[in-house]
């Protein structure tokens, strides 16, 4: 039996941005989600080695695109959640659900 | 060769080619918005932010091949320091300077080439861990009082005779990885 995969914080929400994005997802258009919905200003350093940690894990999958002219003829490296990665995010997710269920946060969403 | 290209096979030490022209792609993309000192800044501490996750990711076996890094290249240092040291009428002679540089340069590089020929996934990132302690460790030194006055050489040639040898060993790194990726046709393992 394989061990569960386990993210963290960071990885979850780069998993949600991926997911958001479906099909034209890749280095600059993460950063460009996270900035917009997530809030959070990513260093291209801190989202390229989470890339690499998630593809370690085998949550998301690559593949090359053409290259453009406006990227001085490179290609964009395209990512994809794979099932497990999904799974693992349901199962985090589920998690703060049930650690979150009666807590009041301030937010009253919760009680 | 420009210099975005330059910045392609920096990060190309570290990750696998593809990724590194798709992150250069991503840079030149994010260009005309922020300008080209973004653009270094950003590869340079993309690099790094590599660089380390490619240490932790085998925190032993990085810790294991710095040491023999360190044991291959404190051999050859010593093995040029040795014959100056055995006959005295070498000491403080031009003749001296040159055999050290050359001896402790060409150890460098042969670390760093030897790194990268044992680990392409790891060998650059445990490189430049080396060139760093290397540089430290010359930093305390010095601090602690060691010169060139041991080997009657000049404080300033000392100096850059030890702080330039950082150098070698990233170039002998960049070498083997360059000579592996025109090697393989298949992405490295990352």
């Amino acid at each position: 039996m394989s061990a569960a995969l386990n993210l963290g914080e960071f990885e979850q929400l780069v998993l949600l941005a991926i997911l958001r994005l479906g099909d034209g997802a890749y280095g600059v258009t993460i950063r460009a989600e996270l900035a917009e919905r997530g809030g959070r200003t990513v260093a291209p350093g801190a989202l390229y080695t989470a890339l690499e940690r998630l593809e370690a894990k085998r949550a998301i999958t690559s593949r090359m695109g053409d290259p453009t002219p406006q990227r001085g003829g490179r290609a964009k490296r395209f990512v994809k959640v794979t099932p497990s990665g999904l799974e693992a995010l349901n199962r985090a997710l589920h998690a703060y659900e049930r650690l979150l269920d009666g807590l009041d946060l301030g937010r009253g969403a919760h009680v | 060769m420009s210099k975005l290209l330059i910045a392609q096979r920096l990060l190309s030490l570290f990750t696998s080619p593809e990724c590194a022209e798709a992150m250069t792609g991503d840079f030149v993309e994010a260009r005309g918005q922020r300008g080209a000192a973004w653009v270094w800044w950003q590869v340079l501490s993309t690099a790094l932010a590599l660089c380390a996750r490619a240490l932790t990711t085998a925190p032993l076996a990085s810790v294991g091949m710095a040491a023999l890094g360190g044991l291959q290249f404190g051999s050859l240092a010593f093995a040029g320091f040795a014959p100056v040291a055995l006959f005295p009428v070498l000491l403080g002679s031009k003749a001296s300077w040159i055999w050290l540089a050359v001896t402790w340069w060409s150890g460098a590089f042969f670390t760093g080439f030897t790194l990268v020929s044992l680990s392409p996934a790891r060998g650059a990132a445990v490189s430049v861990l080396l060139a760093l302690m290397g540089e430290g460790l010359l930093i305390g030194l010095r601090l602690a009082g060691l010169d060139g006055g041991f080997i009657r050489i000049p404080d300033v040639v000392f100096g850059l005779m030890t702080t330039l040898t950082a150098m070698p060993v990233l170039a002998g790194a960049t070498i083997a990885r360059r000579r592996i990726l025109a090697a393989h046709t298949v992405a490295l393992p990352r």
